[in-house]
């Protein structure tokens, strides 16, 4: 359900009025893009109204996403199934100091200032990060499963600033579950398994990047706070954030990294031009989000990732991965025994005795059991 | 498109290490910027930036390595020890807690970085003289127990940030150059009997590398 009084953001009575979505595309005169607004949320409304959702979901991938504020907070809460009218948020108990997290959460929470609009007043700033605050506390009480990561305040912050706090609540709980949670476990190592799909995609897409950044020994961490904050961590502009969460609520979880593969093809020229070596790549990389030289074309950066996620499904991306940590596995395992073996002969030449042992004692009483039958058979006919 | 200050005699890699909200972050900007950001974000993963100082003159290039605070990260941060021949280890001298975790700060050190890094113990934000929480003599003390140097600074006044670094990085300077009179000596033969032995290399020597791959 859709609430439509919710449509206005208010922070302490002031409602912040919501923007709309800056235009990438190829014609940049101001009227083309009011037309072009109007004309596509008209096909927003209509396909809300129909439950569109497969519609809906095409829109998010098109040119400006869902365009406005107002629409995008009806369609995001629509996608993920959000009830309004659920009163988890109310219910859970207050004391919001008493979970582990709240310390970092603070910290975290009071260096988010550049996020905030320039629109946004001091007080209603203030306002906003109270409410942040509880948000995530209240997330953690209610889902113990989930541990808290550096970033996760910069997803929600992004959607508490253009929704009130009942639906980012209950937005944010449901997408943590569906696209967040595998940030969200006890350790990174999920997470650091899924970055590698970075290299996976890139090597069958440019095998000239994929020398050039294996050769430099960058690793993935330079796309860390890309993916798991959905690049909200990273870009300056609200819009180009805002647009880039219609995408990825719309689709499948590994979208981010499939986004970040196509910001490094897009980079490529730039890239083999940076000195091969894990510094100066790494320092040229993380700063790609925020170069305002060269501003990311966000709209077309979507239809690449769009592009890619077509002829990488995440699926069978998801399993192939899952094959290389399984035999990188297997390989450690391996090496792991021979380092046994070698190291500690006397317990493995024991261990295979064993083995030889309790082999034997199995094909000793097999062959037993088979004479006893000739035996029996031989006994039974021929006497 | 790559970076050309590329004109020194050694470049050494120091870590930033120390609970998360200390002032990492600020520290490195102070001291490779002359900035500090009131405004400055949470440290997600690992920046870092650069900065050249003379010493005896020569020139020294800093590549001072950035990491994430919170706990969870140390998994992936720790990777990037390797090859550090400097550790500035910040607490907060106004949170108690932030000082009682260098313990396990010095811990990830052992077993993650080369067991003859220089490590300097930083009390950061002086400027809080009125939220003081962890008395200088007391960090001195503990600093001088775990032979590591020490000194408090404020990224936000500026002060003794410039020193810390320049502390640190005369220290590994002096121990990379005995290590190389060392060198010297052994290979004449000679009997380096009033030389420190130390084990510790710089990251890079000056031959001023420049790997230019570009292939447009």
């Amino acid at each position: 359900m859709i609430d439509d009084k919710n449509d206005a953001i208010i922070v302490n009575g002031q409602p912040m009025t919501s923007t709309n979505t800056k235009m990438n595309h190829s014609v940049n005169d101001d009227d083309d893009d009011i037309l072009f607004t109007e004309f596509k949320s008209i096909q927003i409304k209509k396909s809300l109204q129909q439950n569109d959702r497969l519609a809906l979901k095409t829109l998010a991938c098109s040119n400006g996403g869902f365009v406005t504020n107002e629409l995008r907070v009806k369609v995001w809460c629509r996608l993920a199934n959000v009830d309004d009218n659920d009163n988890v948020f109310n219910d859970i108990s207050s004391n919001i100091q008493r979970n582990d997290n709240y310390r970092q959460v603070i910290l975290d929470v009071e260096r988010s200032l550049k996020r905030f609009p320039p629109s946004v007043q001091e007080v209603q700033r203030i306002a906003y990060q109270d409410k942040l605050t509880e948000i995530i506390i209240r997330i953690l009480d209610h889902n113990p499963d989930m541990y808290y990561y550096q970033g996760y305040h910069d997803v929600c912050l992004t959607f508490l600033l253009v929704m009130n706090e009942q639906q980012a609540f209950h937005l944010i709980n449901t997408i943590s579950r569906s696209h967040l949670r595998f940030y969200m476990e006890r350790t990174m190592n999920t997470t650091s398994n899924l970055l590698e799909i970075i290299y996976l995609i890139i090597r069958d897409e440019d095998n000239e990047l994929y020398d050039y950044l294996i050769r430099s020994d960058v690793g993935t961490i330079f796309s860390l706070s890309w993916v798991i904050t959905w690049f909200s961590h990273v870009l300056n502009d609200l819009d180009d954030i805002l647009r880039l969460f219609d995408l990825f609520i719309s689709t499948h979880y590994l979208m981010p990294i499939y986004m970040t593969v196509a910001i490094l093809m897009w980079k490529k020229s730039d890239i083999l031009c940076i000195d091969c070596d894990m510094a100066s790549m790494h320092k040229f990389l993380t700063a790609i989000p925020n170069d305002q030289h060269s501003p990311l074309p966000i709209d077309r950066l979507v239809l690449d990732t769009l592009e890619l996620s077509i002829r990488y499904p995440p699926e069978d991306t998801l399993e192939r991965q899952k094959q290389i940590e399984t035999n990188a596995l297997n390989n450690g395992n391996d090496n792991n025994h021979n380092n046994n073996n070698n190291g500690g002969g006397g317990r493995s030449l024991l261990r295979i005795s064993t083995q030889f042992l309790r082999g034997n004692i199995f094909s000793m009483a097999f062959i037993g059991f088979i004479s006893v039958i000739v035996y029996q058979f031989y006994y039974d006919h021929l006497q | 498109m790559s970076s050309k200050d590329d004109e020194y005699d050694y470049l050494f890699k120091v870590v930033l290490i120390g609970d998360s909200g200390v002032g990492k972050s600020n520290l490195l900007s102070r001291f490779t910027r002359n900035e500090f950001n009131l405004e400055s974000k949470s440290t997600i993963g690992v920046e870092f930036a650069t900065r050249s100082i003379q010493v005896d003159n020569k020139t020294i290039k800093a590549q001072i390595w950035d990491t994430a605070g919170q706990e969870r990260y140390r998994a992936i941060t720790s990777a990037y020890y390797r090859g550090a021949v400097g550790a500035l280890l910040v607490y907060d001298i106004a949170k108690h807690l932030t000082y009682e975790n260098v313990e396990r700060w010095l811990k990830e050190l052992r077993d993650h970085a080369d067991q003859n890094i220089v490590i300097m113990l930083v009390g950061n934000k002086s400027d809080l003289r009125h939220l003081r929480a962890v008395p200088t003599d007391e960090a001195r003390a503990f600093a001088e127990r775990n032979n590591l140097s020490f000194i408090e600074t404020s990224a936000l006044d500026s002060t003794n940030v410039e020193a810390a670094f320049q502390q640190i990085l005369t220290e590994i300077y002096r121990i990379v150059s005995q290590k190389q009179i060392r060198n010297d000596n052994a290979d004449d033969q000679s009997s380096p009997d009033n030389i420190t032995p130390v084990t510790i290399l710089p990251t890079d020597n000056a031959e001023r590398k420049k790997n230019n791959c570009c292939q447009v």
